[in-house]
């Protein structure tokens, strides 16, 4: 795609960003791809990513992902102003609706991990302040448990049923309905 | 040789509250059993859902309260004993339960409370009086409101009906906070010699004085009434007016419907997206949308013809077997009833879509009704009332809940 080329040269000539996990591995990364994170945003405004930036939060396994969406994610976005420009109405449309077709298809095939690492990349995007994939990772949560008993989303999440016995009665009793 | 044991599932990491919250949110609002469940998981959990700030987050995010069902009125025409006039509840939504009440009437539906008259069964010979409740399908609750100031004096009026709205008058910015909150009605009868209008407040707990107007020569019609503009507006059954109620003056006025309409047939009125009054009408395979434009100090109304629907291009052919009614509209969310030889039909103004609701309900529009188990002779016709509201369950639980974790 000529112009989510174009953009990622654009950003390739601006500057790179070094992002260290917690198991001190490097990432280098275009600023286009880091500033999808608030976090790290606020960083450059403040001239603090000489040297890095250390994440100690984030394992590199972890890292490697988040960064995988920013990039997609970050492409999208500067394809999606380049063609705004040279293309026509239908033409632009067109482009939008495919683009917005591979991100989709993007974002499922990104959510397709198990649970433990679905919530590592919800703690990591709450960390990084990236609001796009903590939507997509909490949304995935919320949509796993459609259907299911409070006894398998307990299993599904290692919950403990701090519960008494007379609190959940009382919770079934008012809303009978809920379970017939 | 036996496969290699797979290395045990990592356990998923704890979720900080404030996460679990953003999960929480994203459960659909139109299925409230899954809120009920994720309720049972835990106490945080259940502590979350029940509390005031999740609460108005989740409204926020899903703005419009979601259609949870709808209360359809199956009338039985006039010169039939209305003691068989039944509500009944329709869950469109998973696992809520279906009610059925016989002899009565719903008259408005806002925020998650139905308003009903609920006819005396005076076979049981008793002197027991026709009442007016506020009810809440889901949970059952129910409150019967102080009979009419009138009533001391005169029978329940001959015909009459009513609006249930929020008491901050549209000031809680969207009615984020509203369910289950103070709510007031309007309710207008016409009794033998004049009309009359009470307010209810939930708050002050009585009705008002009467506001008293000419008699119209008319009675009011089933259909449920629409608020727009500080005013509550009410259908006539025979003429081509419309029974203004102005909620500030608290004045009755009439003014006329879209002059190329009598009023016989099914024509309701609703709210439109800018707020202002919108006449529907079913009519020869068509559904007609009107807006009022303007209404001058002396209630001469400008309408304009918004919209016509031709129900062929939308509805099965067995739901075209006569001219589909117009039977209810779903304020704030776009959304029509009508009632066909084929059962019920939602059509959706934004999106141009039709689809079947309340499977499995009949609505004939004549002669027996065999779903019901029992025979009406003659017309029927069938009103709908939408049920909208968030439902959050633990509310009243999680006082005791906090209670308990108060005192340990």
């Amino acid at each position: 795609m000529a112009s989510a080329g174009s953009g990622d040269e654009k950003a390739a000539a601006a500057a790179m960003i070094t992002l260290i996990s917690s198991d001190n591995e490097k990432f280098e990364v275009t600023e286009a791809t880091a500033t999808l994170s608030q976090t790290i945003r606020h960083m450059i405004e403040d001239g603090c990513t000489d040297g890095g930036v250390p994440l100690p939060n984030v394992t590199s396994k972890i890292l490697a992902r988040v960064i995988e969406y920013c990039k997609k994610h970050a492409t999208a976005a500067a394809g999606e102003e380049g063609s705004s420009s040279s293309f026509s109405d239908a033409a632009f449309l067109e482009v939008d609706r495919a683009f917005l077709e591979e991100l989709e298809e993007f974002d499922d095939a990104f959510l397709e991990v198990d649970r433990a690492t679905l919530f590592d990349l919800i703690l990591a995007a709450n960390y990084l302040d990236i609001k796009g994939l903590l939507n997509l990772t909490c949304q995935k949560v919320a949509d796993s448990v459609k259907g299911k008993t409070p006894e398998q989303i307990r299993e599904m999440y290692n919950i403990v049923n701090d519960l008494t016995p007379e609190e959940e009665a009382e919770i079934r009793r008012e809303t009978q309905w809920a379970f017939e | 040789m036996a496969p290699p044991p797979r290395p045990p599932m990592r356990r998923p990491p704890d979720l900080m509250e404030e996460l679990v919250e953003e999960v929480l949110l994203r459960f659909p609002p139109d299925d409230p059993a899954s809120l009920v469940r994720a309720a049972l998981v835990s106490r945080r959990w259940c502590r979350l859902i029940s509390g005031g700030r999740f609460r108005r987050r989740f409204r926020e995010i899903h703005r419009a309260a979601p259609m949870l069902g709808f209360v359809l009125n199956v009338l039985a025409s006039a010169v039939v004993d209305d003691s068989q006039d039944t509500i009944r509840f329709v869950p469109t939504s998973s696992c809520l339960p279906h009610v059925d009440r016989l002899r009565g009437r719903a008259l408005d539906a806002r925020h998650g409370r139905v308003f009903l008259y609920r006819r005396a069964d005076y076979s049981w010979g008793d002197d027991c009086l026709d009442t007016l409740v506020v009810w809440d399908p889901v949970t059952g609750e129910e409150m019967q409101l102080p009979s009419l100031p009138m009533d001391r004096y005169y029978p329940f009026p001959v015909s009459f009906n009513a609006a249930l709205l929020c008491a901050c008058g549209g000031a809680c910015g969207g009615h984020l906070d509203c369910n289950r909150g103070p709510f007031v009605i309007v309710f207008v009868g016409i009794y033998e010699d004049w009309m009359v209008a009470y307010v209810y407040s939930s708050e002050a707990g009585a009705w008002s004085e009467p506001s008293i107007a000419q008699h119209p020569r008319d009675f009011v019609d089933l259909a449920p009434a629409a608020v727009a503009e500080n005013a509550v507006y009410f259908l006539f059954g025979s003429t081509n007016r419309i029974l203004k109620y102005d909620l500030g003056t608290r004045r009755m006025s009439l003014i006329d419907m879209p002059s190329t309409f009598t009023s016989f047939g099914h024509n309701i009125l609703m709210t439109t997206d800018e707020g202002r009054l919108g006449f529907i009408r079913a009519d020869d395979f068509k559904v007609y949308i009107w807006s009022m434009e303007a209404v001058n100090p002396q209630d001469d109304v400008v309408w304009r013809q918004d919209r016509v629907i031709e129900l062929q291009d939308l509805l099965p052919a067995d739901a075209l077997l006569s001219s589909p009614a117009a039977v209810g509209f779903v304020n704030g969310h776009g959304v029509i009833f009508v009632g066909t030889e084929d059962g019920f039909y939602t059509i959706d103004l934004k999106s141009n879509e039709a689809m079947k609701v309340g499977k499995g309900i009949a609505c004939t529009k004549q002669g027996r009704d065999v779903d019901l188990g029992f025979i009406v002779y003659g017309h029927k016709y069938y009103i709908v009332v939408p049920y909208t509201s968030f439902f959050f369950p633990g509310t009243t639980y999680s006082i005791f809940l906090f209670a308990n974790i108060w005192i340990a």
